[in-house]
Protein backbone atom coordinates (compact mmCIF):
# COMPACT_ATOMS: atom_id res chain seq x y z
CA UNK A 1 0.00 0.00 0.00
CA UNK A 2 3.05 2.62 0.84
CA UNK A 3 3.89 1.68 -3.08
CA UNK A 4 0.88 2.56 -4.07
CA UNK A 5 0.51 5.78 -2.07
CA UNK A 6 4.11 6.66 -2.99
CA UNK A 7 3.68 5.73 -6.42
CA UNK A 8 0.23 8.03 -6.59
CA UNK A 9 2.26 11.17 -5.03
CA UNK A 10 5.28 10.75 -7.42
CA UNK A 11 2.41 11.21 -10.04
CA UNK A 12 1.03 14.02 -8.70
CA UNK A 13 4.23 15.67 -8.29
CA UNK A 14 5.24 14.99 -12.19
CA UNK A 15 2.14 16.54 -13.48
CA UNK A 16 2.47 19.36 -11.05
CA UNK A 17 5.76 20.27 -12.91
CA UNK A 18 4.13 19.78 -15.90
CA UNK A 19 1.17 21.84 -15.43
CA UNK A 20 2.97 24.81 -14.37
CA UNK A 21 4.66 25.13 -18.06
CA UNK A 22 0.93 25.89 -19.78
CA UNK A 23 0.03 27.50 -16.21
CA UNK A 24 2.60 30.38 -17.44
CA UNK A 25 2.02 30.73 -21.02
CA UNK A 26 -1.49 30.36 -20.84
CA UNK A 27 -2.04 31.88 -17.25
CA UNK A 28 0.78 34.27 -16.70
CA UNK A 29 1.25 35.12 -20.53
CA UNK A 30 -2.08 34.49 -22.41
CA UNK A 31 -0.73 31.67 -24.74
CA UNK A 32 -3.30 28.86 -24.81
CA UNK A 33 -0.74 26.27 -25.92
CA UNK A 34 -2.15 22.40 -26.70
CA UNK A 35 1.19 21.02 -28.04
CA UNK A 36 2.83 21.07 -24.67
CA UNK A 37 3.55 17.61 -24.09
CA UNK A 38 5.68 17.83 -27.29
CA UNK A 39 8.68 19.33 -24.65
CA UNK A 40 7.62 16.23 -22.07
CA UNK A 41 8.44 13.84 -25.31
CA UNK A 42 11.49 15.63 -25.85
CA UNK A 43 12.45 15.62 -21.88
CA UNK A 44 11.66 11.98 -21.77
CA UNK A 45 13.10 10.82 -24.58
CA UNK A 46 16.50 12.59 -24.16
CA UNK A 47 16.99 11.82 -20.82
CA UNK A 48 15.98 7.98 -21.11
CA UNK A 49 18.71 7.64 -24.09
CA UNK A 50 21.73 9.33 -22.17
CA UNK A 51 21.06 7.20 -18.92
CA UNK A 52 19.97 3.97 -20.65
CA UNK A 53 22.60 4.07 -23.46
CA UNK A 54 25.33 5.92 -22.12
CA UNK A 55 25.12 5.76 -18.78
CA UNK A 56 25.16 9.69 -17.62
CA UNK A 57 24.53 9.80 -14.47
CA UNK A 58 20.13 10.89 -13.34
CA UNK A 59 20.58 14.11 -12.44
CA UNK A 60 22.38 15.50 -15.10
CA UNK A 61 20.42 13.26 -17.53
CA UNK A 62 17.11 14.98 -16.25
CA UNK A 63 18.98 18.61 -17.38
CA UNK A 64 19.94 17.19 -20.26
CA UNK A 65 16.48 16.48 -21.23
CA UNK A 66 15.36 20.00 -19.57
CA UNK A 67 17.99 21.99 -21.93
CA UNK A 68 17.10 19.90 -25.15
CA UNK A 69 13.67 20.91 -24.63
CA UNK A 70 13.98 24.50 -24.11
CA UNK A 71 16.30 24.96 -26.89
CA UNK A 72 13.88 23.00 -28.62
CA UNK A 73 11.21 25.78 -28.12
CA UNK A 74 13.52 28.05 -29.51
CA UNK A 75 12.94 27.10 -33.18
CA UNK A 76 9.33 26.91 -32.61
CA UNK A 77 8.78 30.00 -30.53
CA UNK A 78 10.57 32.62 -33.18
CA UNK A 79 7.87 31.35 -35.77
CA UNK A 80 5.17 31.05 -33.84
CA UNK A 81 5.13 33.64 -31.34
CA UNK A 82 3.88 36.41 -33.62
CA UNK A 83 0.68 34.32 -34.18
CA UNK A 84 -2.52 35.77 -32.46
CA UNK A 85 -3.83 33.82 -29.46
CA UNK A 86 -6.35 31.03 -32.31
CA UNK A 87 -3.23 31.41 -34.84
CA UNK A 88 -0.83 30.37 -31.75
CA UNK A 89 -3.31 27.14 -30.48
CA UNK A 90 -3.51 25.50 -33.87
CA UNK A 91 0.30 26.60 -34.75
CA UNK A 92 1.02 24.76 -30.68
CA UNK A 93 -0.87 21.71 -31.91
CA UNK A 94 0.91 20.97 -34.89
CA UNK A 95 4.33 21.28 -32.87
CA UNK A 96 2.87 18.76 -30.84
CA UNK A 97 1.61 16.07 -32.96
CA UNK A 98 5.00 16.48 -35.37
CA UNK A 99 6.97 15.57 -31.74
CA UNK A 100 5.03 12.87 -31.37
CA UNK A 101 5.87 11.49 -35.03
CA UNK A 102 9.05 12.22 -34.73
CA UNK A 103 9.64 10.25 -32.25
CA UNK A 104 7.28 7.68 -33.75
CA UNK A 105 9.81 7.51 -36.70
CA UNK A 106 13.45 8.02 -35.36
CA UNK A 107 12.90 4.28 -34.44
CA UNK A 108 16.61 3.61 -34.23
CA UNK A 109 16.78 6.04 -31.25
CA UNK A 110 13.36 5.99 -29.64
CA UNK A 111 12.56 2.53 -30.12
CA UNK A 112 9.95 3.83 -32.46
CA UNK A 113 5.58 2.39 -32.37
CA UNK A 114 7.26 -0.54 -30.56
CA UNK A 115 7.80 1.91 -27.43
CA UNK A 116 11.60 2.31 -25.86
CA UNK A 117 11.32 -0.17 -22.50
CA UNK A 118 13.68 -0.79 -19.94
CA UNK A 119 14.03 2.90 -18.86
CA UNK A 120 15.87 2.68 -15.46
CA UNK A 121 13.74 3.43 -12.30
CA UNK A 122 15.56 6.29 -10.50
CA UNK A 123 12.47 8.70 -10.19
CA UNK A 124 11.59 8.55 -6.31
CA UNK A 125 9.30 10.00 -3.70
CA UNK A 126 12.43 12.28 -2.52
CA UNK A 127 13.47 13.35 -5.29
CA UNK A 128 10.33 14.58 -6.95
CA UNK A 129 8.90 16.47 -4.07
CA UNK A 130 12.17 18.03 -3.78
CA UNK A 131 11.73 19.55 -7.75
CA UNK A 132 7.91 19.92 -7.03
CA UNK A 133 8.63 22.38 -4.09
CA UNK A 134 12.08 24.30 -6.36
CA UNK A 135 9.92 24.33 -9.37
CA UNK A 136 6.86 25.60 -7.74
CA UNK A 137 9.14 28.57 -6.50
CA UNK A 138 10.82 29.31 -9.07
CA UNK A 139 7.63 29.30 -10.81
CA UNK A 140 6.29 32.07 -7.92
CA UNK A 141 9.44 33.99 -8.06
CA UNK A 142 9.27 34.39 -12.03
CA UNK A 143 5.89 35.85 -12.22
CA UNK A 144 6.02 37.74 -9.32
CA UNK A 145 9.37 39.40 -11.09
CA UNK A 146 9.37 42.22 -13.46
CA UNK A 147 9.61 39.27 -16.24
CA UNK A 148 6.59 37.67 -15.02
CA UNK A 149 4.80 40.77 -14.47
CA UNK A 150 5.91 42.06 -18.22
CA UNK A 151 4.62 38.85 -19.56
CA UNK A 152 0.93 39.08 -17.34
CA UNK A 153 0.93 43.10 -19.11
CA UNK A 154 0.95 41.34 -22.45
CA UNK A 155 -1.65 38.91 -21.28
CA UNK A 156 -3.85 41.91 -20.43
CA UNK A 157 -3.33 44.10 -23.47
CA UNK A 158 -0.61 43.46 -25.21
CA UNK A 159 -0.73 46.89 -27.32
CA UNK A 160 -0.78 48.79 -24.25
CA UNK A 161 2.44 46.68 -22.79
CA UNK A 162 4.06 47.84 -25.89
CA UNK A 163 3.71 51.34 -25.69
CA UNK A 164 5.16 51.36 -22.06
CA UNK A 165 7.69 49.67 -23.44
CA UNK A 166 7.83 46.21 -23.01
CA UNK A 167 9.44 43.55 -25.52
CA UNK A 168 6.55 41.76 -26.26
CA UNK A 169 8.66 39.02 -28.83
CA UNK A 170 11.35 38.69 -25.92
CA UNK A 171 8.66 38.25 -22.77
CA UNK A 172 6.83 35.50 -24.66
CA UNK A 173 9.47 33.87 -25.61
CA UNK A 174 10.47 34.40 -22.25
CA UNK A 175 7.91 32.25 -21.02
CA UNK A 176 8.13 29.35 -23.41
CA UNK A 177 11.73 28.46 -22.76
CA UNK A 178 10.71 28.48 -18.94
CA UNK A 179 7.70 26.35 -20.11
CA UNK A 180 9.52 24.05 -22.38
CA UNK A 181 11.85 23.81 -19.75
CA UNK A 182 9.58 22.41 -16.99
CA UNK A 183 7.73 20.16 -19.50
CA UNK A 184 11.09 18.86 -20.04
CA UNK A 185 11.62 18.27 -16.27
CA UNK A 186 8.58 16.40 -15.80
CA UNK A 187 8.74 14.07 -19.22
CA UNK A 188 12.59 13.20 -17.84
CA UNK A 189 10.63 12.28 -14.67
CA UNK A 190 8.12 10.49 -15.98
CA UNK A 191 10.39 8.23 -18.20
CA UNK A 192 12.36 7.09 -15.30
CA UNK A 193 9.30 6.65 -13.19
CA UNK A 194 6.93 4.61 -15.65
CA UNK A 195 10.21 2.60 -16.86
CA UNK A 196 9.14 2.49 -20.70
CA UNK A 197 8.43 5.20 -23.06
CA UNK A 198 5.95 5.21 -26.39
CA UNK A 199 4.97 8.21 -28.64
CA UNK A 200 1.59 7.57 -27.71
CA UNK A 201 2.21 8.90 -24.03
CA UNK A 202 2.83 12.55 -26.17
CA UNK A 203 0.37 12.59 -28.17
CA UNK A 204 -2.94 15.37 -27.95
CA UNK A 205 -4.65 13.69 -24.92
CA UNK A 206 -2.27 14.54 -22.76
CA UNK A 207 -1.21 18.25 -23.96
CA UNK A 208 -5.64 18.54 -23.62
CA UNK A 209 -5.09 17.04 -19.57
CA UNK A 210 -2.31 19.97 -19.05
CA UNK A 211 -4.23 22.73 -20.66
CA UNK A 212 -7.52 21.47 -18.76
CA UNK A 213 -5.36 21.50 -15.70
CA UNK A 214 -5.02 25.22 -16.08
CA UNK A 215 -8.42 26.33 -17.41
CA UNK A 216 -9.91 24.23 -14.32
CA UNK A 217 -7.27 25.60 -11.42
CA UNK A 218 -7.69 28.78 -12.85
CA UNK A 219 -5.64 31.57 -15.30
CA UNK A 220 -3.01 33.48 -13.85
CA UNK A 221 -3.47 31.40 -10.28
CA UNK A 222 0.19 29.15 -9.62
CA UNK A 223 -1.87 27.47 -6.48
CA UNK A 224 -4.77 26.75 -8.66
CA UNK A 225 -3.09 25.17 -11.37
CA UNK A 226 -1.09 22.79 -8.40
CA UNK A 227 -4.42 22.42 -6.91
CA UNK A 228 -5.64 21.03 -10.27
CA UNK A 229 -3.26 19.09 -11.41
CA UNK A 230 -3.37 17.14 -8.00
CA UNK A 231 -7.10 16.89 -8.41
CA UNK A 232 -6.64 15.78 -12.48
CA UNK A 233 -4.03 13.22 -11.24
CA UNK A 234 -5.76 11.71 -8.17
CA UNK A 235 -9.79 11.81 -9.44
CA UNK A 236 -9.08 9.27 -12.03
CA UNK A 237 -7.42 6.92 -9.67
CA UNK A 238 -10.13 6.98 -7.04
CA UNK A 239 -12.64 6.48 -9.30
CA UNK A 240 -10.88 3.65 -11.77
CA UNK A 241 -13.51 1.51 -11.79
CA UNK A 242 -16.41 3.81 -12.28
CA UNK A 243 -14.76 5.88 -15.23
CA UNK A 244 -11.29 4.22 -16.35
CA UNK A 245 -11.71 5.45 -20.05
CA UNK A 246 -14.25 7.84 -19.39
CA UNK A 247 -11.65 10.29 -17.81
CA UNK A 248 -11.55 12.53 -20.71
CA UNK A 249 -15.75 12.94 -20.94
CA UNK A 250 -15.25 13.81 -17.18
CA UNK A 251 -12.31 16.39 -17.81
CA UNK A 252 -14.53 17.79 -20.78
CA UNK A 253 -18.03 18.13 -19.17
CA UNK A 254 -15.61 19.43 -15.71
CA UNK A 255 -14.36 21.94 -18.29
CA UNK A 256 -18.07 22.90 -19.75
CA UNK A 257 -19.28 23.54 -16.54
CA UNK A 258 -16.33 25.93 -14.80
CA UNK A 259 -16.14 27.80 -18.26
CA UNK A 260 -19.66 28.37 -17.78
CA UNK A 261 -20.37 28.96 -13.77
CA UNK A 262 -16.87 30.14 -13.25
CA UNK A 263 -14.87 31.26 -16.61
CA UNK A 264 -12.02 32.78 -14.05
CA UNK A 265 -11.25 29.01 -12.97
CA UNK A 266 -11.04 28.15 -9.59
CA UNK A 267 -8.78 29.90 -8.52
CA UNK A 268 -8.32 32.90 -11.39
CA UNK A 269 -6.33 35.39 -10.55
CA UNK A 270 -6.12 34.79 -6.79
CA UNK A 271 -3.46 32.58 -4.76
CA UNK A 272 -3.58 30.55 -1.89
CA UNK A 273 -1.23 32.43 0.92
CA UNK A 274 -0.32 31.24 3.90
CA UNK A 275 -2.20 34.79 4.92
CA UNK A 276 -5.18 33.64 3.41
CA UNK A 277 -5.33 30.72 4.86
CA UNK A 278 -4.91 32.65 8.56
CA UNK A 279 -7.24 34.73 7.45
CA UNK A 280 -9.80 32.05 6.51
CA UNK A 281 -8.95 30.01 10.16
CA UNK A 282 -9.55 33.28 12.09
CA UNK A 283 -12.82 33.66 10.49
CA UNK A 284 -13.64 30.43 10.67
CA UNK A 285 -12.83 30.68 14.37
CA UNK A 286 -14.71 34.19 14.78
CA UNK A 287 -17.72 32.14 13.53
CA UNK A 288 -18.65 35.21 11.55
CA UNK A 289 -19.18 35.59 7.87
CA UNK A 290 -18.10 38.49 6.08
CA UNK A 291 -19.22 40.01 3.25
CA UNK A 292 -16.52 39.13 0.87
CA UNK A 293 -15.76 38.80 -3.19
CA UNK A 294 -15.98 35.50 -4.79
CA UNK A 295 -13.31 33.17 -3.67
CA UNK A 296 -12.16 35.87 -1.28
CA UNK A 297 -12.88 33.42 1.65
CA UNK A 298 -9.98 31.00 0.80
CA UNK A 299 -7.56 33.02 -1.03
CA UNK A 300 -5.75 36.26 -0.87
CA UNK A 301 -4.25 38.58 -3.31
CA UNK A 302 -0.73 37.44 -5.02
CA UNK A 303 1.66 38.43 -2.76
CA UNK B 1 15.84 72.81 -32.29
CA UNK B 2 12.34 71.37 -31.69
CA UNK B 3 12.03 68.42 -28.93
CA UNK B 4 9.39 66.48 -31.37
CA UNK B 5 8.66 66.71 -34.91
CA UNK B 6 7.12 65.28 -37.99
CA UNK B 7 7.68 65.74 -40.88
CA UNK B 8 5.70 65.10 -44.28
CA UNK B 9 3.69 62.54 -42.65
CA UNK B 10 1.54 60.71 -45.17
CA UNK B 11 -0.08 57.46 -44.03
CA UNK B 12 -2.55 55.57 -46.59
CA UNK B 13 -4.75 52.49 -45.50
CA UNK B 14 -5.40 51.01 -49.48
CA UNK B 15 -6.89 54.10 -51.35
CA UNK B 16 -7.78 55.94 -48.03
CA UNK B 17 -5.61 58.81 -47.14
CA UNK B 18 -6.00 58.96 -43.35
CA UNK B 19 -3.23 61.45 -42.89
CA UNK B 20 -1.87 63.95 -45.64
CA UNK B 21 1.40 65.32 -45.57
CA UNK B 22 1.09 66.39 -41.58
CA UNK B 23 4.08 68.66 -40.53
CA UNK B 24 4.44 69.61 -37.10
CA UNK B 25 7.31 70.69 -34.90
CA UNK B 26 6.36 71.10 -31.15
CA UNK B 27 9.23 72.90 -28.47
CA UNK B 28 9.95 71.35 -25.50
CA UNK B 29 7.50 72.50 -22.89
CA UNK B 30 5.03 73.18 -25.01
CA UNK B 31 1.18 71.95 -24.72
CA UNK B 32 -0.13 71.81 -28.24
CA UNK B 33 -3.52 70.04 -29.38
CA UNK B 34 -4.15 68.40 -32.00
CA UNK B 35 -8.40 68.72 -32.97
CA UNK B 36 -10.34 67.93 -36.05
CA UNK B 37 -13.87 65.91 -36.87
CA UNK B 38 -14.41 62.17 -36.68
CA UNK B 39 -12.41 60.20 -38.68
CA UNK B 40 -9.85 63.47 -39.78
CA UNK B 41 -6.49 61.30 -39.06
CA UNK B 42 -5.51 62.82 -35.53
CA UNK B 43 -5.47 58.97 -34.20
CA UNK B 44 -3.39 57.61 -36.89
CA UNK B 45 -1.12 60.13 -36.03
CA UNK B 46 -0.30 59.34 -32.86
CA UNK B 47 -0.24 55.77 -34.50
CA UNK B 48 2.28 56.22 -36.04
CA UNK B 49 4.44 58.25 -33.80
CA UNK B 50 3.66 55.38 -31.40
CA UNK B 51 5.05 52.93 -33.75
CA UNK B 52 1.45 50.73 -34.21
CA UNK B 53 1.40 52.13 -37.73
CA UNK B 54 4.24 52.18 -40.27
CA UNK B 55 3.81 55.71 -42.11
CA UNK B 56 3.66 55.44 -45.52
CA UNK B 57 5.57 58.30 -45.97
CA UNK B 58 7.53 60.91 -43.55
CA UNK B 59 9.69 61.34 -40.72
CA UNK B 60 9.06 61.43 -36.96
CA UNK B 61 11.73 62.72 -34.34
CA UNK B 62 12.35 63.08 -30.74
CA UNK B 63 15.50 64.94 -29.59
CA UNK B 64 17.39 64.71 -32.54
CA UNK B 65 16.64 60.91 -32.61
CA UNK B 66 14.42 59.45 -36.43
CA UNK B 67 11.99 57.27 -34.51
CA UNK B 68 10.05 56.29 -37.53
CA UNK B 69 9.24 53.06 -37.85
CA UNK B 70 10.19 52.10 -34.98
CA UNK B 71 8.45 49.36 -33.06
CA UNK B 72 6.23 50.45 -29.97
CA UNK B 73 8.26 49.08 -27.18
CA UNK B 74 11.18 50.86 -28.43
CA UNK B 75 9.71 54.14 -29.19
CA UNK B 76 8.66 53.92 -25.24
CA UNK B 77 12.16 54.06 -24.37
CA UNK B 78 12.74 56.77 -26.01
CA UNK B 79 10.65 58.87 -24.12
CA UNK B 80 7.13 58.89 -25.39
CA UNK B 81 4.59 58.29 -23.39
CA UNK B 82 0.86 58.01 -24.49
CA UNK B 83 -2.98 57.16 -23.52
CA UNK B 84 -5.62 55.21 -25.81
CA UNK B 85 -8.52 56.79 -26.61
CA UNK B 86 -10.60 54.04 -25.54
CA UNK B 87 -8.99 53.07 -22.69
CA UNK B 88 -6.69 50.12 -22.37
CA UNK B 89 -5.71 49.25 -18.92
CA UNK B 90 -4.45 45.98 -17.59
CA UNK B 91 -8.17 45.25 -16.54
CA UNK B 92 -7.76 42.19 -14.03
CA UNK B 93 -4.64 43.48 -12.09
CA UNK B 94 -4.60 46.28 -9.19
CA UNK B 95 -4.47 50.24 -9.96
CA UNK B 96 -0.74 49.91 -8.25
CA UNK B 97 0.43 47.05 -10.60
CA UNK B 98 -0.74 48.95 -13.62
CA UNK B 99 1.80 52.05 -12.64
CA UNK B 100 4.59 49.72 -11.40
CA UNK B 101 4.64 47.64 -14.75
CA UNK B 102 5.28 50.59 -16.45
CA UNK B 103 8.24 51.44 -14.44
CA UNK B 104 9.87 48.11 -15.03
CA UNK B 105 12.33 49.65 -17.29
CA UNK B 106 13.83 51.23 -14.27
CA UNK B 107 15.09 48.28 -13.08
CA UNK B 108 17.28 46.16 -14.53
CA UNK B 109 17.80 42.83 -13.12
CA UNK B 110 18.86 39.69 -15.08
CA UNK B 111 16.05 36.58 -15.28
CA UNK B 112 18.24 34.87 -13.18
CA UNK B 113 17.17 37.28 -10.12
CA UNK B 114 13.80 37.00 -11.91
CA UNK B 115 13.64 33.37 -10.81
CA UNK B 116 15.58 33.25 -7.75
CA UNK B 117 14.52 36.12 -6.19
CA UNK B 118 17.38 37.37 -5.09
CA UNK B 119 18.03 40.33 -3.01
CA UNK B 120 18.47 42.37 -6.34
CA UNK B 121 15.53 41.38 -7.50
CA UNK B 122 13.68 42.55 -4.13
CA UNK B 123 15.36 45.59 -3.78
CA UNK B 124 14.96 46.83 -6.74
CA UNK B 125 11.05 45.38 -6.24
CA UNK B 126 10.85 47.39 -3.86
CA UNK B 127 12.02 50.91 -5.55
CA UNK B 128 9.71 50.38 -8.25
CA UNK B 129 6.83 50.30 -5.86
CA UNK B 130 7.75 53.25 -4.28
CA UNK B 131 7.76 54.96 -7.02
CA UNK B 132 4.57 53.17 -7.99
CA UNK B 133 3.13 54.58 -5.17
CA UNK B 134 4.73 58.29 -5.46
CA UNK B 135 2.30 58.67 -8.90
CA UNK B 136 -0.79 57.12 -7.50
CA UNK B 137 -0.15 59.94 -4.87
CA UNK B 138 0.10 62.68 -7.19
CA UNK B 139 -2.78 61.18 -9.48
CA UNK B 140 -5.09 60.98 -6.37
CA UNK B 141 -5.35 57.62 -6.59
CA UNK B 142 -3.40 56.08 -3.30
CA UNK B 143 -6.48 55.65 -2.04
CA UNK B 144 -7.52 53.04 -4.67
CA UNK B 145 -4.42 51.29 -4.90
CA UNK B 146 -5.11 47.67 -4.42
CA UNK B 147 -8.46 48.00 -6.44
CA UNK B 148 -8.93 46.06 -9.69
CA UNK B 149 -8.25 48.55 -12.53
CA UNK B 150 -11.48 47.15 -14.48
CA UNK B 151 -13.44 48.40 -11.10
CA UNK B 152 -12.66 52.03 -11.13
CA UNK B 153 -14.79 54.59 -12.20
CA UNK B 154 -14.11 56.41 -16.13
CA UNK B 155 -12.57 59.44 -14.98
CA UNK B 156 -10.46 57.07 -12.26
CA UNK B 157 -9.58 54.60 -15.40
CA UNK B 158 -8.24 57.91 -17.65
CA UNK B 159 -6.61 59.05 -14.75
CA UNK B 160 -4.65 55.65 -14.21
CA UNK B 161 -3.89 55.42 -18.09
CA UNK B 162 -2.01 59.11 -17.28
CA UNK B 163 0.13 57.87 -14.43
CA UNK B 164 0.53 55.06 -15.94
CA UNK B 165 2.51 56.62 -19.25
CA UNK B 166 3.76 59.01 -16.63
CA UNK B 167 5.78 55.85 -15.10
CA UNK B 168 7.54 55.62 -17.96
CA UNK B 169 9.29 58.89 -17.20
CA UNK B 170 8.43 60.56 -20.55
CA UNK B 171 10.00 63.66 -22.62
CA UNK B 172 6.75 63.77 -24.39
CA UNK B 173 3.11 62.53 -23.86
CA UNK B 174 0.34 61.81 -26.28
CA UNK B 175 -2.98 62.01 -25.20
CA UNK B 176 -5.54 60.66 -26.99
CA UNK B 177 -8.97 62.27 -25.76
CA UNK B 178 -8.27 62.58 -21.99
CA UNK B 179 -11.77 64.35 -21.33
CA UNK B 180 -13.67 61.80 -23.22
CA UNK B 181 -16.87 61.27 -21.38
CA UNK B 182 -16.23 63.30 -18.41
CA UNK B 183 -18.73 66.07 -17.60
CA UNK B 184 -17.36 69.83 -17.09
CA UNK B 185 -16.20 69.82 -13.74
CA UNK B 186 -14.33 66.37 -14.59
CA UNK B 187 -12.74 68.09 -17.25
CA UNK B 188 -11.78 71.15 -15.68
CA UNK B 189 -10.22 68.95 -13.02
CA UNK B 190 -8.40 67.09 -15.89
CA UNK B 191 -7.26 70.69 -17.03
CA UNK B 192 -5.63 71.47 -14.13
CA UNK B 193 -3.72 67.83 -13.64
CA UNK B 194 -2.90 68.38 -16.87
CA UNK B 195 -0.80 71.43 -16.32
CA UNK B 196 0.21 70.34 -13.49
CA UNK B 197 1.74 67.25 -14.48
CA UNK B 198 3.57 69.59 -17.39
CA UNK B 199 5.03 71.57 -14.56
CA UNK B 200 6.39 68.86 -12.22
CA UNK B 201 7.84 66.46 -14.34
CA UNK B 202 8.82 68.80 -17.20
CA UNK B 203 6.56 67.22 -19.70
CA UNK B 204 5.92 68.25 -23.70
CA UNK B 205 2.35 67.09 -24.40
CA UNK B 206 0.43 66.59 -27.73
CA UNK B 207 -2.75 66.41 -27.05
CA UNK B 208 -6.33 65.03 -29.05
CA UNK B 209 -9.41 66.52 -27.65
CA UNK B 210 -12.61 67.30 -28.84
CA UNK B 211 -13.91 69.01 -25.52
CA UNK B 212 -13.36 72.38 -26.87
CA UNK B 213 -13.20 74.21 -23.52
CA UNK B 214 -10.25 72.03 -22.61
CA UNK B 215 -8.13 72.71 -25.99
CA UNK B 216 -8.99 76.18 -25.91
CA UNK B 217 -8.47 76.41 -22.08
CA UNK B 218 -4.99 74.62 -21.63
CA UNK B 219 -3.43 74.46 -25.65
CA UNK B 220 -0.63 76.75 -26.46
CA UNK B 221 -0.97 76.05 -30.06
CA UNK B 222 -3.58 73.48 -32.15
CA UNK B 223 -3.13 71.98 -35.34
CA UNK B 224 -6.25 71.35 -36.86
CA UNK B 225 -7.00 68.05 -39.24
CA UNK B 226 -9.41 67.27 -41.85
CA UNK B 227 -9.54 64.06 -43.46
CA UNK B 228 -5.81 64.10 -43.37
CA UNK B 229 -5.09 67.60 -44.47
CA UNK B 230 -3.89 70.00 -41.75
CA UNK B 231 -6.57 73.31 -42.47
CA UNK B 232 -4.92 75.33 -39.97
CA UNK B 233 -2.25 76.15 -37.08
CA UNK B 234 -2.51 78.60 -34.23
CA UNK B 235 -2.79 79.73 -30.68
CA UNK B 236 -6.72 78.99 -29.64
CA UNK B 237 -7.96 81.99 -30.54
CA UNK B 238 -6.87 82.33 -34.33
CA UNK B 239 -8.28 78.62 -34.34
CA UNK B 240 -11.71 80.20 -33.09
CA UNK B 241 -11.75 82.80 -35.32
CA UNK B 242 -10.56 80.55 -38.66
CA UNK B 243 -13.41 79.91 -41.01
CA UNK B 244 -12.16 77.06 -42.50
CA UNK B 245 -12.03 75.50 -39.13
CA UNK B 246 -15.45 76.05 -38.17
CA UNK B 247 -16.52 75.16 -41.76
CA UNK B 248 -15.17 71.64 -41.16
CA UNK B 249 -16.50 71.20 -37.81
CA UNK B 250 -20.12 72.99 -39.09
CA UNK B 251 -20.32 72.60 -42.07
CA UNK B 252 -20.33 74.94 -45.06
CA UNK B 253 -23.24 77.17 -45.40
CA UNK B 254 -24.50 75.88 -48.64
CA UNK B 255 -24.55 72.65 -47.58
CA UNK B 256 -26.07 73.07 -44.15
CA UNK B 257 -29.29 72.94 -45.71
Amino acid sequence: MTGFLSGMLITVGINIIAVLGPSILLGFTGMFTFGHAAYEALGAYTSAVLTMRYSVPFPLALLCGCVVAMLCSIPIGVPTLHLTSDYFIVATLGVGEIVALLMENLDKITGGGRGLPGVPLYTNLPITAVLVIACIWVTRNFVNSRHGRNCVAIRENQLAAECIGINAFKHKMIAFMISAFLGGLSGGLMAHYVGLLHPKMFRIVRSEELGIAVILGGAGSVTGSVLAAIVVTLLPELLRDVVSDWRLVVYGLAVIVVIINRPQGLMGYREITLESLRGLWSRLAAGRKRPAAPGAATTGRRS
Amino acid sequence: MALFEIRNLTKTFGGLVAVDDFNCSIEHGELVGLIGPNGAGKTTVFNVVNGIYKPTAGRVLIDGHDITGKKPNVVAEFGIGRTFQNIRLFTNLTVEENVRIACHGRADYGLFHSLLHTPTCRRQDAHLTKIARELLDLMGLADRRDELAKNLPYGHQRRLEIARALALNPKMLLLDEPAAGMNPQESEDLCTLILKIRRDYDLTILLIEHHMDVVMDICERIYVLNFGKTIAVGDPASIQANREVVEAYLGEEEESA
